[in-house]
């Protein structure tokens, strides 16, 4: 995949080493069309949604910007989703080029109870905010 | 799109049944390959007894949903704000629905809540949270 190889080779910080407020480094990339075709086929999106012919879906906006996050983040496997927020604030035509900003919103160790907060937003290549969520992942004890 | 919008109004079910295969693409559509939803062996020996589907692609059905009822305004005015309460697993056949439980006007702008639920076909819930969507021009809405 072509944001795989976009993060690849990156050095990447563990869960021990980060602390709340810390940022991760900004993440460009492009939305092509196979980029979005890719997707689309992958959640079964029907054909009548034609608005995606254009428009990229919000939620493989925040995917890839999570995708992009992930490249800079080593997380123990097993770690799961908990807890999801987005706002999505203007269409986004396919093709756009697109930055990710993330950092850390919270950090949790209680007990045996591990989770992690980060705040992304997302700006078009006008550094216009298209969208910002909120992820909160639960690591394995 | 829904033809008239009002309190109480059920939005368009979608249901997807999810196999291993299509948590497979996703994993490589994203670049998501936590192993807790690729690796049956790993997976095997965690507490969730086998591999689960991305919460991603969960919210990608949540998604879908929203955008069959509201269009290009949940693309660009949308919000949503769920959590995962149990994993969806390969062989699962998930529903997603929603309701819109108000809608508030302001400077001819409404704003419309939503409900969100995705259960699986023995009724355990999945996901839980709520929708909004902002509409400008709203002549198919009644609060």
């Amino acid at each position: 995949m072509e944001m795989e190889d976009k993060v690849s080779g990156m050095a990447s910080i563990s869960y021990e080493e980060l602390l709340p407020g810390y940022e991760f480094p900004p993440h460009s990339y492009e939305l092509t069309p196979s980029l979005i075709s890719d997707y689309l086929r992958a959640v079964d999106s029907p054909d009548e949604l034609q608005i995606f012919k254009e428009f990229v879906p919000p939620l493989a906006i925040g995917a890839y910007a999570m995708a992009a996050i992930a490249g800079h983040l080593s997380l123990p496997p097993g770690s799961i989703h908990a807890s999801q927020e987005f706002e999505f604030f203007r269409l986004v035509p396919i093709g756009s080029i697109i930055n990710c900003q993330a950092k850390v919103a919270r950090k949790l160790v209680r007990n045996k109870l591990c989770m992690l907060t980060l705040q992304l937003d997302v700006l078009d290549q006008n550094k216009e905010k298209v969208q910002s969520g909120k992820t909160t992942v639960i690591l394995p004890a | 799109m829904l033809t008239e919008i009002c309190k109480g109004e059920s939005l368009p079910r979608v249901v997807k049944h999810i196999t291993q295969e299509k948590i497979d693409l996703y994993a490589k559509a994203s670049g998501d390959f936590n192993p807790i939803h690729i690796d049956e062996s790993f997976a095997r020996q965690t507490p969730l007894g086998g591999t689960i589907a991305h919460g991603m692609l969960i919210l990608a059905y949540i998604s879908e949903m929203m955008t069959l009822a509201f269009g290009s305004n949940w693309l660009s005015q949308g919000k949503l704000s769920l959590r995962f309460k149990a994993p969806a697993r390969p062989g699962d056949l998930v529903t997603v629905s929603g309701e819109v439980v108000s809608i508030e006007d302001k400077n001819a702008v409404s704003y419309i809540n939503c409900s969100i639920e995705c259960h699986n076909e023995r009724g355990e819930t999945i996901v839980v949270g709520e929708a909004g969507v902002r509409i400008t021009g709203r002549s198919n809405v009644s609060a």
